[in-house]
């Protein structure tokens, strides 16, 4: 299994790359969502050279959802990340499939929108299309998880630690509340702005960005125990979302785990390592399963 | 020639009944497994059979909404199911599962295959991609402006279909996690616990302790929708030679299905009957106003989303009274309505009658029998059978709703 993850800086993506990193995924200032971080297009050749000594390599993430009139530019850009070798481009728009044959481009294409990558039939059907690679959802079991893994011929990417996004809007939801409550505060609506809402006991992330506004959980899942059995299904890719962590802590966590996945760190130094300096971790959805029928809504809440 | 598809919502074989009499081209429904909205009263095989052949007498169309986001264990009897809905007749499914297109192709090649707005499609590329998969239509994100629809529509051959009224969901379709996090409620199986129209405080953490920002009398946090109305430009998407235009709400009452399609109806066959002088009645909006139970906008139709497509402080739900019983029958001789009750009305209330193939009919009540042909001066049970006089022909299956 390859470890992925984002990078803050050009010097920070080099550190990562030489110590603990395979592999790099880099914001793109007008195509990527979910970002704490952009990276101009010299940056983005910067780290792909860089990579190509190091035999690593890096993904270019063009994850949101485009409308015609952002077309010509997202062709333009695909071509020139293209040109400069970047090895895979992450997506959630099937379009990007079109452009990739229009254009002939020849980077990877890995399909990032997990919420619909949730079982194997379906991840099957799209290899055939010409999608290289899948993130599987997070919203299923471990179990799952590795049912998928075992039955599919693409590389899979499973997120194996961070926030997990919950909610994508196009809409300014943020923004608009303040414009309806007409606060005289000013109040930052951005991922550093670290706000939180609250239901109950419920307590998730949100922000707003250009593109929308995000919800990411609370807590972060940390797949450390599951991950040698995704490992030996051949897990391709593991994936640590750097969101709400600063530079130092995003490092460590990356080296916990490259530590643990070389056998250079036990299991439960890495547990206690990782509980230190992250907020919360959790299994999530891996020991758990969803319901929607009725009857076993019915159940569950009776239970 | 093109004539545009009124698409209209049926949670269950009654209100697929309305929905075509009503004047829908084509009704979606969902079956037992399968689909979203789980806890719409969904179609068993039987009454989906019986759908089709009622459809069929008023040349209209059948549409099985396949749209969940399948699990690996999800599949048990899809084959079959699909088998069956090309058997009794139905016209086309909507999906949103990838590998429910390659199950059509294989065991139900008859059946249209829709790609659904849960695959949240907003540009030529994307929808490209479906086209050389050969589906037959795609049902666009509700994010799509007219701006995008206009691109899209000119260079895609496919057909589209549209959103042109009922709920929104915030997120984009499909990507939605809120109520899998907060309910452990698959959102994308037909469990959404419509998480978003909860209400919720906005803050920070101080040493791990929450702090609401909130101040005084500001209203909580929500990410509530106004429901989406796009009446006033169904002449611009019909001059688009736009498919098909989508009411959304499987879980509506009859007496908001009727209210919306007869309106929309009405709308799009005066525009079609003449183009040249043409001009938007507000009566149509007074018309869809009778029926609403939550504010509307115009979403993203055109191009801008701000505060006023939101709803905020209370849900804002307002479920209409107005509507005070179906009618069952009409008999001429005897000028009698035979009613059944489904708000409380008296004597000396005014009403309207609306109902298929009808001019709408004001009257004043002056005269309420029951089952006994007793007179009553208040109809106070719901679903009692009562009897009111009309000197001008109802027709069977109007709705009768207060004038206020």
């Amino acid at each position: 299994m390859k470890l992925i993850s984002e990078c803050y800086s050009v010097d920070n993506g080099k550190k990562l790359l030489d110590n603990y990193l395979d592999g790099l995924i880099i914001n793109s200032t007008h195509f990527s969502i979910n970002k704490n971080n952009n990276f101009s297009f010299d940056e983005i050749s910067e780290l792909v050279q860089y990579a190509k000594v190091l035999n690593k390599e890096v993904m270019v993430s063009c994850d949101n959802l485009y409308h015609p009139q952002q077309i010509s530019e997202l062709i333009s850009f695909l071509k020139k990340i293209d040109e400069i070798g970047v090895s895979k481009v992450l997506f959630t728009d099937i379009g990007l499939l079109t452009l990739k044959k229009e254009n002939d481009l020849t980077f990877e294409l890995l399909n990032i929108n997990s919420t619909l990558n949730t079982n194997y039939q379906s991840i099957n059907s799209m290899i055939k299309y010409g999608i290289d690679g899948f993130m599987i959802s997070n919203e299923i079991s471990n179990e799952q998880i590795n049912l998928i893994i075992k039955n599919i011929e693409s590389k899979a990417i499973v997120q194996i630690h961070g926030k997990q996004k919950m909610f994508y809007s196009k809409r300014f939801l943020l923004s608009s509340y303040f414009n309806q409550i007409n606060t005289s505060k000013k109040i930052e609506v951005g991922v550093q702005a670290n706000l939180i809402i609250k239901n109950g006991e419920h307590l998730s992330h949100i922000f707003e960005d250009e593109m929308g506004t995000y919800i990411y959980s609370f807590e972060d899942v940390g797949a450390i125990k599951f991950l040698d059995e995704m490992i030996s299904n051949h897990l391709a890719y593991g994936y640590i979302n750097c969101l709400y962590y600063d530079e130092k802590t995003h490092y460590e966590i990356i080296k916990n785990y490259y530590l643990y996945l070389n056998k250079k760190q036990d299991y439960s130094t890495t547990i206690k390592k990782l509980t230190d300096i992250s907020v919360k971790m959790s299994d999530s959805f891996l020991n758990d399963e969803t319901v929607y029928t009725i009857e076993a809504t019915r159940l569950r809440e009776e239970d | 020639m093109y004539q545009p598809e009124l698409l209209a919502p049926a949670g269950n074989l009654e209100k697929l009944k309305i929905a075509i009499m009503y004047g829908a081209n084509a009704v979606f429904v969902g079956g037992k497994k399968f689909s979203l909205r789980s806890s719409a009263s969904n179609f068993e095989l039987q009454d989906i059979e019986e759908g089709v052949l009622f459809a069929k007498k008023y040349q209209a169309k059948v549409y099985v909404v396949v749209n969940m986001i399948f699990h690996n264990n999800d599949f048990d009897g899809l084959k079959e199911y699909l088998i069956e809905l090309e058997r009794v007749g139905v016209c086309g499914v909507i999906c949103a599962d990838i590998a429910v297109i390659d199950y059509l192709k294989k065991y139900a090649p008859k059946l249209e295959i829709h790609i659904s707005t849960q695959q949240s499609i907003t540009n030529e590329k994307a929808v490209a991609f479906y086209e050389s998969l050969g589906v037959d239509r795609v049902v666009l994100a509700r994010e799509v402006s007219y701006a995008d629809l206009k691109v899209i529509s000119e260079k895609c051959k496919v057909e589209l279909e549209y959103f042109v009224h009922g709920a929104m969901c915030v997120a984009y379709s499909g990507r939605c996690m809120l109520s899998n996090y907060y309910s452990r409620r698959d959102s994308n199986r037909g469990g959404c616990s419509q998480s978003c129209r909860w209400n919720y405080e906005l803050g920070y953490l101080e040493n791990d302790d929450f702090k609401s920002i909130r101040e005084n009398d500001d209203p909580l946090f929500t990410m509530s929708s106004k429901d989406l109305a796009l009446i006033e430009n169904i002449p611009k998407l019909i001059d688009m030679e736009i498919a098909s235009f989508k009411i959304e709400g499987r879980m509506k009452s009859i007496y908001y299905l009727a209210t919306i399609i007869q309106t929309y109806r009405n709308l799009i066959d005066d525009y079609l009957n003449n183009k040249e002088s043409f001009q938007f009645n507000p009566d149509y909006l007074n018309d869809l106003a009778k029926a609403a139970n939550r504010s509307v906008a115009s979403g993203f139709f055109g191009g801008e989303m701000d505060e006023s497509k939101q709803i905020y402080g209370n849900r804002d739900e307002h479920p209409t009274k107005e509507f005070i019983g179906y009618v069952h029958d009409y008999q001429e001789e005897l000028q009698l309505m035979k009613v059944e009750q489904r708000n409380y009305f008296s004597i000396g209330d005014k009403i309207e009658i609306f109902g298929p193939k009808m001019k709408k009919v004001q009257m004043i009540i002056e005269k309420i029998y029951d089952e006994n042909m007793d007179e009553i001066d208040v109809a106070r049970h719901p679903q009692q059978i009562i009897f009111l006089k009309s000197n001008k022909k109802i027709n069977k299956h109007s709705m009768i709703r207060k004038v206020i």
